[in-house]
């Protein structure tokens, strides 16, 4: 039986070299079953996914007024855009917004993970109370906090002035609507790195560390060359994830300020989802998304090549 | 190189003792192995030595000086552990180099010692690669590499040649003699594998259940073993043992057959058990009546599994006759290397 499958193999690949495939035979190797079979999901991925993508790419080659199309209009929505100081503006509070969460959820995550990984059975039990704020709905996190920073009966500017700190207009401040914004989200996703990180940390053998107290290394010297390097692989694909949330995060920002105030925090897909619900021309607003699905592409392409080197 | 001294070393982890007070000299220079089936707390005094397990009594001399509350960087030993505990990112010279960068050594210098040890150990060519790009034999040689560049005053192995494949394992046993001729560094080296211990070391600590059940020189422990325990443990195949009871100048086992004893033993009348190794049995014309049951020819020598009633024994024939399954035979032990031991605690009696 064996040899008979390797005869066919090998006869149908030597037709094939010289050329000269009969259509019998090559028409008995291919077969439809398989294509049928991948056939919903290719249909699910092309509804939910590509038409929409595509659609707002056409979209922003259009005019619109209020959903009604008026016309095709070039890249006159790019040049509209791409002029505008509002839109760089919103860049600006992007970028700020997704960096400086990331910055703080990572070193808190980590600094979470690093404690908790080193206090046995106690530390368990904390790491779930800790994960608590993950599992809440986003805006109730958001009205949690806008219960909290309240300059008039909230808890925490209320603390600011027994300290003697003037807590000013809090979220109503243009100054401090994004910091506020940033350590919010931060708060809200750092057990998602710690999670990750106490992952990773837990896999490391214990003989490194053992082999470092030997070689002279002292706690720093263990950090450094045992568990940064070990777990910089998983931090690194946490905080690509972490980074394309937030570009596209916007209930927070829609519960807590409305982007607001004076557009301090406009993000990119606040002002998509603004200008969509404005809907007085969608052109430009179509635009605005396709920035996003660009940045967010090149950070999927980033995370699968980072995941793809750690697993392979 | 140094003098090492466990004087009355004691381990419990909470109420549980793993260890009851160990006593044992190690020379200068002596390659010393601990030997003991899993769990006898062999790794756990190694690491106790090493400084990565506190003591919980007795004490720990290393070179004349107490170590017991000295921390592992400054007992100045190294380690070669069982996983080899490589640091994945660094290449095999950043790897061996490590410790002596901690230590800020000149680069010249590390980088002179990590050469002088890749040469020992043939790891030349191998220098520039990661842990995961070698062979379980060559991550093995980087770690007695990394060991080696600290010219420590002990080596300590913790079951080093466990996870590699039995001709690798020939091959690296040859390779650590060897090396503790060429650097006569004094060792501790932990095995559960008797065989490793016994064609390694200058001395065996034969370790059961946190107790020391005897100190000697490979040679010793397989000529005289002090126990049953030691008798059983070591040399492979194991030692035969039949129950029976030593009367008037003969060893009666419990079905009446007689077996010869040894002059030392013809006084002897109690209940007691007879040793005898596997190779110490020849087939003789008359002897003990044994069935075959199983024959093992290996090349140099055969192995017979027999029956004597409902026990079972061990033979090694040298002779290319062999016996078939189910064949009468009959044997006789060399009663000079025969050992009678107490029925009550094991000791040896002769």
């Amino acid at each position: 039986m064996p040899a008979s499958r390797t005869q066919a193999v090998t006869d149908s690949a030597g037709v094939g070299l010289i050329g000269d495939t009969p259509v019998t035979q090559s028409g008995a190797r291919f077969s439809w079953t398989p294509y049928l079979w991948f056939a919903p999901a290719i249909l699910v991925l092309f509804l939910v996914t590509l038409y929409p993508t595509f659609f707002v790419g056409w979209l922003s080659f259009q005019k619109t007024k209020y959903y009604e199309l008026t016309g095709f209009v070039g890249l006159v929505n790019y040049t509209e855009v791409f002029g505008s100081s509002a839109f760089w503006n919103t860049v600006y509070v992007s970028l700020a917004y997704v960096v400086g969460s990331l910055a703080c959820a990572v070193v808190l995550g980590m600094a979470a993970a690093l404690v908790l990984n080193n206090a046995g059975a106690t530390g368990s039990v904390l790491r779930v109370f800790i994960l608590f704020p993950w599992t809440l709905s986003m805006s109730v996190v958001g009205s949690i906090w806008l219960w909290l920073l309240n300059p008039s009966f909230g808890p925490i500017p209320y603390l600011m002035q027994v300290i003697g700190l003037d807590p000013g207009l809090m979220l109503g401040d243009p100054g401090l609507a994004l910091p506020l914004i940033i350590i919010v989200t931060a708060w809200w996703s750092f057990p998602y790195v710690m999670v990750m990180a106490t992952a990773a940390m837990q896999s490391i053998p214990q003989e490194l560390y053992e082999a470092v107290e030997i070689d002279g290394g002292g706690a720093l010297i263990k950090f450094r060359y045992v568990t940064l390097t070990h777990i910089l692989p998983t931090l690194g694909s946490t905080a690509l994830t972490l980074s394309i949330m937030y570009l596209t995060l916007m209930t927070l920002i829609i519960v807590m300020t409305g982007g607001g105030p004076l557009d301090a925090t406009a993000t990119l897909s606040f002002e998509a989802f603004r200008g969509t619900v404005q809907a007085v021309n969608i052109g430009p607003t179509a635009v605005v998304s396709i920035v996003v699905l660009l940045i967010n592409v090149a950070l999927g392409v980033l995370y699968t090549r980072l995941t793809g080197r750690v697993t392979g | 190189m140094a003098h090492v001294e466990l004087k009355a070393v004691r381990k419990a982890y909470g109420i549980a003792p793993v260890i009851h007070g160990v006593t044992v000299d190690i020379q200068d220079g002596e390659f010393m192995t601990l030997v003991g089936p899993s769990g006898c707390g062999k790794s756990t005094l190694l690491r106790m030595v090493a400084g990565l397990e506190d003591i919980s009594g007795g004490e720990i001399r290393i070179g004349g000086k107490t170590v017991n509350d000295v921390p592992p960087k400054e007992r100045d030993i190294a380690m070669v552990f069982q996983n080899y505990a490589l640091y994945p990112h660094m290449t095999v010279a950043e790897n061996m180099a490590f410790s002596l960068k901690l230590k800020k050594a000149p680069r010249e210098e590390r980088e002179a010692s990590v050469r002088r040890a890749a040469e020992i150990l043939s790891l030349t060519k191998l220098l520039d690669r990661y842990p995961r790009q070698l062979s379980g034999g060559q991550r093995q040689r980087v770690a007695m590499g990394r060991a080696i560049v600290r010219n420590p005053q002990v080596f300590l192995f913790d079951e080093p040649l466990s996870n590699l494949d039995a001709k690798l394992r020939v091959q690296m046993r040859t390779e650590i003699k060897e090396l503790h001729q060429r650097l006569n560094t004094t060792t501790i080296y932990v095995t559960h594998d008797q065989v490793e211990a016994m064609t390694m070391a200058d001395k065996i600590v034969v370790l059961h259940d946190g107790l020391v059940e005897q100190v000697g020189a490979p040679l010793e422990l397989y000529d005289d073993p002090a126990n049953m325990f030691v008798a059983g443990f070591i040399g492979s195949p194991a030692m035969n043992f039949l129950k029976g009871r030593c009367e008037q100048g003969r060893f009666l086992l419990e079905n009446g057959s007689a077996l010869p004893l040894p002059s030392s033993s013809k006084h002897l009348s109690c209940d007691a058990i007879y040793g005898v190794r596997p190779e110490h049995i020849a087939r003789t014309d008359d002897g003990l009546a044994l069935t075959v049951v199983v024959v093992e020819p290996t090349g140099a020598e055969t192995q017979v599994i027999a029956r004597h009633g409902t026990q079972s024994i061990v033979c090694i024939f040298r002779d290319r006759t062999l016996p078939q399954p189910g064949e009468p035979i009959r044997v006789t032990p060399d009663v000079s290397r025969v050992h009678l031991f107490s029925e009550r605690d094991g000791r040896r009696l002769s």
